[in-house]
């Protein structure tokens, strides 16, 4: 007997099937199931992931010969049951597409709109219809129907003409009490429809063993407990893939022989899809790679105006014939449309990712990497191997993001262009939360568990942790360890990825349907980053970066102030000033090394150029720090460990980083020549590797890794050693063409701090938020970098911070963006009349408050932030002049002549200080620890200024205001803690004892005193913290914030 | 002359009086909805959590916290309760739920010409609930409430936070250096009104006592009550006596203040995830004295089952009398008379208690076993929509010989809930055997999954038997008619 399941869903049809598309591919190839199709509601989500699971089945397994996948898609309407389309060839599946996108279009994110006059009104020629009539007509007599079934007939006929010969009633079977009179019911519709008979298994679950899950699923959708959706619950596992014995004893033959003659009409495979660059990126008269060509000189001459290295280019003439020979000449020519419209419209952009490996790139100005400056391989980005499409990933300012999306809409059309989605899954949290609530834990209860699972515990896993919490004593508590375990990694609905395009040449639902996103005006299309990838369909990466905003601004600021122009590529290379300022950790607002982490590092790496930035990025990430990776480079840095190779092929990838493995692809490499792996298994290794589930996926390449390295001669540790190193790359690797792009940004920043530092903290300061500090600490830096701040003016600042000449040297003034609660619309419309020498006087400027609207609340807050200081007196006094609560009472006229002779006391420093941390988060006035120490209230304590003269181990006091927290992920558990004085920070390192043993102190503390050892290397300096004091109760200031990364 | 009586975390410490070890823990009553921190102790407070913390900040600063759901509906019982304890000495009570009352003293004035008489009086009544609290006094009922609040001495330096308005409006005033209510009072009452509006003005004219308070005045209930969170799940008899003991001796003191005596007891106890259950005690002579009751609720404690682990207990007493008064016989008379369903269900209640008096529902389960459940006695029971079930279900399914029966109609495939085996029975599913007359399937099976037949004896019966793959035997269900 020969079988084909024609209906069942996914997992990707949410919460309500219980199976991934590739189990139940590789499960009814198992079965020896003729073929089956996957029709997920309203959505080809699962198609990629079951054809890519059809494509691995053995060749010549048992019955997988002739073993075929339909493509399809269920579609549900309460009033008349449930259809199923079935794709019959490359027209069927792009009408299906269509008709998937216009459903999803006319509905919100998540749903859809069907009715079933729908498949009468659109072009389905191509497709088979399945129908299964509801319940209640099918048990109605058929001789006594009423109006309902009538119309249902009517329906019938109309499909049967619009669907000629390819109109199925499909009949499913759950072994329920009134099996017998649904059957006969069947039996006679069929005959008064003229409509054949299939039998479909309306599939769930690829086993039955997934029946509990199932459960749970429905228990989740239906937000009920398991135990009470009583008969809301599949009553069994029939809803799985059964095998064909069952079958045949279920259904009649002749409904089984029919799924085979429909499976045969369903010929079409997704292999044939043809993926179909936009044209009109290439002009009238040029081929492709003709005009790839020419762009690519022009931009080499454009790149190296004086004279162009002889390496460069013969690098792109290689480049420019390797994308010849793959067909990536459209790809290219697409990103460099949408960066050439950037860059017309000013807004800064840089591609990030293996495309800095890239000549190419570099000349059409998608990157701006100078490859001379760096020694990466263009390999990395495209290889004739690999025969992926290269991934070219382009930030784009993320204030002016949307711009850059736009044009994409407008040049190619909403029919043409679509975000990618994002497969928003189960995490363990998720998971745990609603397997929880399904199973019946109290709220609380879960709550409880949830606060007291420790993400980051590397020592023990979540299911360990939750034994130790008791959780086997519920009588659910095995239940709830099995079951979070099964839904981990389940899709729970689709979101758009941050920034992926997808382009098509003609309509995109013929490729992919199209469906809406959260946000208003935005489309997705039904696959991911992993689907597009495994289609070679093009995607365009347009990402949002703030560091590029805040650059941009503070270039704006150079040719008044500072006389200079620059962009990113032309900023001055290897800087010996810049070398020298970040080997001191002066680092707060450069990108990407102003973190705590980071800043401990600066002074043991010392960067000295650019390729030590890239290392310095990419060695503070969990991955080297787990791998234990960070302390052997430093050695052999330092020249206190020699560098050796345990071979030449190891020797060949770990050259240029000492011998320690700090880059991604590094990793990727040695499983090749160390391992011998072949191009493909390194290929899977590395998508493990990105998967967030990497670690269960790396364990099955363990024994083939260590045991290849073993046949090499390796030794056992070596082979151990690199396994820990791959594991921890895992969930935080660093590719080294991203580390590249990201160090030189990194570079411009810290370029522009050292040497145009004004112009750089207002870059900084007008595109927050974004970054590692507060504007407070950002502002605090600034004024120790020598650079004059002055305060908000009612005469002089603008929404945004400005420079302005103060003693000749260019000083910030602040914005009123600062101030909380101003809206920028109604302070322009302020500034618009605004008199060019400024207010007089208060009555002047409440005269123009009121001929702009300005609002009572605004003026207030404006007072209260002291911007009138210069017009008015205290500030308390100014808040009473401009605060009319009083205004409408009728009572009171009598006082009208009385209003302002009230004289309010001028605030005390300190109340002044309070009133600058509520308006603006920030004071212009002395430090809070300065005041403090003023009035004696602070125990003995050193200040930070003072730490470099102290020597090391001594035991020391110090007190600051907590301004950062800061957990990484390592092994150890160790916390950072930054406390500032009014002499500058100090930083304390927090051991995971301590940490546990105080938690008060370090997760709640603003004002905190912490004795302990002072440490000094070099010139690192920290205090390991022994015994800490919240002393946030001298500290008046409720509105300090301490930026906390845990 | 005012007083407010300011309780901050009443209900915790009437639940540490009652349970004293659990002193030794960071306690806190948290709001179940926004997970928020609503009363805490003093070694939660130590420890850095305070009311309004997140749970979840508790949970991060106090490893050992115990966290007990706070209750709005206890939280009033109990302010009554203490309110009624402070009427047998102050006459005229307003209460301020949920953490407050007031206390008039000026009809105390002929009894106690001292305030400091009405204060020790106020002191006295309080020293057996042993609850934390502050009172302030003050000649309009406002200021004693926020001298008791704010913990100042002087009027003029109650801190602007402590001035029943709007966050808002107290924000304002901050903003303009007026921080404390002797400030505010300083400035001319019309420039006030004018800048910061009426609601201001009306307030200090409250504040002053230039205005009328509309307070709503406490007259004691007719009733005890009392809950108490058990420290860990109980579920014998025997260790709820202790808890039971205080709350009995809750209800004595109670009593006796009022010179009274109970007739009607009802004792709750609350269970995780099944209905309370409840334990009625009749009294036909009254009682007041705990060790009296203790007895009584003891005769009837062992002659009832529990049906799972306690969490919480409470005890309500009601038909409260005086203790001089006759008492008739509650379960006297009538006997003779026809009795209406209600009346005889509320006689069969009384006598065997309310949970072994119920009546039957449908529940829309596929399992049969699992489709009825009990319900309020007496209620109409709905239609099932399952269709060709049988009528007459068997008390237990019985075994049956296979070969004395004639397979007609099926199978009908149910899976018993995999919830309910335990992490002993696990994996869920086991392989069953093949099967002779039903659908054999290579899938794997859940344990107990059954597949029922309509079936005929060798009688011409038509029966509903199904096959227990566990078991590997058949079983009689239920008769067709």
């Amino acid at each position: 007997m020969a079988y084909a399941e024609l209906h069942c869903l996914s997992h990707y049809s949410f919460l309500r099937a219980a199976s991934a598309p590739g189990e139940l591919v590789a499960r009814a190839a198992e079965l020896g199931y003729h073929s089956i199709a996957i029709t997920d509601e309203c959505s080809f989500a699962g198609l990629v992931k079951a054809w890519q699971a059809a494509k691995a089945l053995p060749a010549n397994g048992s019955g997988t010969e002739h073993f075929h996948l339909i493509c399809g898609s269920e579609f549900r309407c309460e009033k008349f049951g449930t259809f199923v389309l079935l794709v019959e060839n490359r027209q069927g599946y792009a009408e299906l597409g269509k008709f998937i996108s216009q459903c999803r279009r006319a509905a919100e994110k998540g749903s859809y709109a069907f009715h079933a006059n729908d498949l009468l009104k659109n072009k389905l020629a191509n497709c088979a219809l399945l129908w299964k009539p509801p319940e209640t007509a099918l048990n109605a007599e058929v001789d006594s129907l009423g109006v309902e079934e009538n119309n249902l007939f009517a329906l019938a006929n109309d499909l049967k003409k619009h669907f000629i010969d390819r109109s199925w009633l499909m009949y499913q079977r759950y072994l329920q009490a009134n099996d017998r009179l649904h059957m006969r019911s069947f039996r006679q519709l069929s005959e008064k429809i003229a409509w054949p008979v299939v039998a479909t298994g309306g599939v769930l679950m690829h086993h039955s063993q997934r029946l509990p899950l199932l459960h749970v699923l429905q228990s989740i959708h239906s937000h009920e407990p398991v135990a009470d959706l009583g008969d809301k619950l599949a009553p069994n596992a029939e809803a799985s893939l059964r095998d064909l014995d069952s079958l045949q004893q279920i259904f009649p033959a002749t409904w089984l022989a029919e799924t085979v003659r429909v499976s045969a009409r369903c010929g079409f495979n997704l292999s044939e899809l043809r993926y179909e660059y936009p044209a009109e990126v290439v002009p009238e008269g040029f081929t492709a790679n003709g005009y790839l060509q020419k762009l690519g000189q022009q931009g080499l001459r454009w790149r190296y105006p004086n004279s162009i290295p002889e390496k460069i280019r013969t690098q792109l003439d290689r480049e420019l014939e390797l994308v010849a020979e793959l067909g990536y000449a459209h790809f290219f020519l697409t990103i460099h449309d949408v960066v050439v419209f950037a860059r017309q419209q000013g807004i800064l952009h840089q591609g990030r990712g293996s495309a800095a490996n890239s000549v190419l790139c570099y000349c059409l100005g998608i990157t701006a990497v100078n490859p001379a400056q760096s020694d990466l391989l263009f390999e990395r980005f495209i290889s004739r191997e690999r025969n992926e499409p290269p991934d070219i990933d382009v930030d784009f300012e993320h204030e002016r993001r949307e711009e850059v999306i736009q044009y994409i809409y407008k040049k190619y059309g909403r029919h043409r262009a679509a975000l990618a989605a994002t497969v928003i899954t189960y995490r363990l949290r998720s998971a745990l939360r609603d397997v929880g609530k399904a199973l019946g834990f109290p709220e609380a209860q879960l709550q409880q568990l949830l606060h007291r699972l420790d993400r980051r515990d590397s020592e023990e896993d979540w299911r360990q942790q939750l034994q130790s919490m008791g959780v086997m004593n519920h009588p659910q508590g095995a239940h709830l360890l099995a079951l979070t375990t099964e839904l981990l990694g389940f899709p729970r609905h689709l979101s758009q990825h941050v920034g992926g395009f997808v382009i098509a040449a003609g309509e995109l639902s013929d490729l992919v349907p199209v469906e809406n996103a959260a946000m208003p005006e935005r489309t997705v299309i039904q696959w991911d980053k992993d689907d597009i990838e495994a289609l070679c369909l093009l995607k365009v990466d347009v990402l949002a970066l703030g560091m590029l905003t805040a650059i941009r601004k503070s270039f704006a600021l150079l040719p008044e102030f500072y006389q200079q122009q620059y962009t990113l590529a032309s900023i001055p290379l290897d800087d010996p000033e810049v070398y020298r300022m970040l080997q001191k950790a002066d680092s707060v607002g450069v990108f990407q090394i102003e973190s705590r982490a980071q800043m401990n590092m600066l002074p043991r790496l010392k960067p000295k150029c650019f390729y030590d930035l890239v290392i310095q990025i990419a060695i503070v990430r969990p991955g080297p720090i787990q791998g234990d990776m960070v302390h052997p480079y430093l050695r052999r840095r330092a020249g206190l460990e020699p560098v050796s190779y345990p071979s030449p092929d190891v020797e060949s990838v770990l050259q240029r980083t000492l011998g320690v493995p700090i880059f991604q692809e590094q990793v990727i490499k040695l499983a090749m020549v160390a391992a011998g792996f072949t191009g493909g298994e390194a290929d899977a290794l590395r998508r493990a590797m990105a998967s967030w589930r990497s670690k269960g996926k790396l364990m099955g390449f363990e024994e083939k890794l260590i045991q290849g390295m073993l046949a090499r001669g390796y030794s056992q540790e070596f082979a151990e050693r690199l396994f820990a190193q791959i594991c921890g790359f895992g969930e935080y690797g660093f590719p080294e063409s991203h580390s590249a792009s990201f160090a030189n940004l990194a570079y411009v920043s810290a370029w522009l701090k050292r040497h145009c530092p004004a112009a750089f903290y207002v870059g900084l300061l007008n595109s927050q938020p974004m970054g590692f500090y507060t504007v407070s600490q950002l502002v605090q830096d600034a004024r120790r970098h020598q650079v004059e701040i002055l305060p908000i003016s009612i005469n002089t600042s603008n929404w945004d911070h400005q420079l302005q000449k103060s003693d000749g040297e260019p000083a910030i003034r602040l914005g009123f963006r600062l101030i909380k609660g101003l809206a920028k619309k109604d302070i322009e419309a302020l500034l618009a009349r605004r008199p060019t020498s400024g207010f007089a006087d208060m009555v002047e400027f409440e005269h123009y408050a009121l001929a702009s609207s300005l609002s009572g609340s605004a003026q207030e807050q404006l007072a209260s932030a002291n911007a009138f200081a210069e017009l008015s007196g205290n500030r308390y006094q100014t808040r009473w002049d401009t605060t009319k609560l009083g205004e409408q009472l009728p009572l009171l006229a009598g006082a009208e002549t009385q209003v302002g002779d009230y004289a309010l006391a001028a605030p005390s420093e300190l109340a002044d200080m309070q009133e600058d941390y509520s308006t603006t988060g920030l004071t212009l006035g002395r430090h809070p620890l300065a005041i403090l120490n003023d009035h004696d209230v602070l125990p003995k304590h050193r200040k930070a200024s003072e730490l470099a003269s102290l020597r090391a181990g001594q035991l020391v006091t110090v007190i600051g205001l907590v301004t950062n927290r800061q957990r990484p992920g390592t092994a150890s558990g160790v916390t950072f803690m930054t406390l500032e004085d009014e002499s500058g920070t100090i930083n304390v390192v927090l051991w995971q004892d301590l940490a546990r043993r105080q938690r008060r102190q370090w997760m709640k503390a603003r004002l905190l005193q912490v004795k302990g050892i002072l440490e000094m290397e070099g010139d690192v300096i920290h205090i390991v913290a022994g015994d800490m004091q919240d002393l946030s109760g001298q500290l008046p200031i409720a509105q300090l914030k301490s930026r906390d990364f845990h | 002359m005012w007083v407010y009586v300011q309780l901050p975390s009443l209900q915790l410490d009437r639940m540490l009086a009652l349970q004293p070890e659990l002193a030794k823990r960071a306690l806190v009553l948290y709001c179940e909805q926004q997970q928020q921190v609503i009363q805490c102790n003093g070694i939660a407070a130590n420890m850095g959590i305070h009311p309004n913390s997140s749970l979840s900040d508790a949970w991060l600063l106090a490893e050992d916290l115990a966290p007990y759901r706070y209750r709005e509906a206890q939280q009033r019982h109990l302010l009554q309760h203490l309110a009624a304890d402070l009427y047998q000495v102050f006459a005229v009570i307003s209460l301020d739920p949920p953490n407050g009352l007031w206390l008039d003293l000026k009809p105390m004035q002929k009894l106690y010409p001292d305030i400091r008489q009405s204060q020790e009086q106020l002191q006295l009544q309080l020293a057996p609930w042993q609850v934390r609290y502050h009172y302030g006094l003050g000649n309009t009922p406002l200021v004693a409430k926020m001298l008791a609040q704010s913990g100042v001495a002087a009027v003029g330096d109650i801190p602007i936070q402590y001035l029943p308005c709007d966050a808002k409006l107290q924000g304002q005033l901050v903003r303009m250096g007026l921080n404390t209510l002797g400030a505010l009072q300083a400035i001319p009452r019309a420039l006030a009104g004018q800048r910061l509006g009426k609601e201001l003005v009306n307030l200090l004219a409250r504040i002053q006592g230039e205005q009328h308070e509309s307070l709503h005045y406490f007259q004691p209930p007719l009733w005890f009550y009392q809950r108490l969170t058990l420290l860990a799940e109980t579920s014998g008899w025997q260790a709820l006596r202790f808890p039971l003991k205080r709350l009995l001796q809750e209800l004595e003191h109670y009593l006796e203040g009022r010179q009274q005596e109970t007739r009607y007891l009802l004792l709750t106890f609350y269970h995780r995830d099944i209905e309370p259950t409840k334990l009625e005690i009749g009294l036909a002579h009254g009682g007041y004295l705990a060790s009296e009751l203790a007895a009584f609720c003891q005769l009837k404690m062992e002659s009832l089952k529990l049906p799972a682990a306690v969490l919480e207990m409470s005890i309500q007493a009601k038909r409260l009398q005086p203790r001089s008064k006759e008492h008739g016989d509650l379960l006297h008379g009538g006997q003779k008379q026809r009795k209406s369903l209600p009346r005889l269900l509320n006689e069969l209640q009384l006598r065997l208690g309310y949970s072994r008096v119920f009546g039957v529902q449908n529940r829309h389960d596929w399992l049969p076993e699992r489709a009825w459940q009990r319900s309020a006695a007496g209620s109409a029971i709905q239609a099932t929509h399952i269709p060709g079930r049988p009528l007459w279900l068997l008390p237990a399914p019985k075994p049956v010989q296979i070969q004395q029966w004639c397979l007609l109609r099926g199978p009908e495939r149910y899976q018993p809930p995999w919830w309910q085996l335990t992490a002993g029975e696990a994996p869920y599913f086991a392989v069953p055997n093949a099967m002779e007359g039903s659908v054999a399937s290579q899938n794997l099976q859940c344990v107990g999954h059954r597949d029922y037949w309509v079936a005929r004896n060798q009688r011409g019966q038509p029966g509903w038997l199904f096959y227990d793959y566990q078991q590997e035997c058949w079983w009689l269900q239920g008769w067709f008619s």
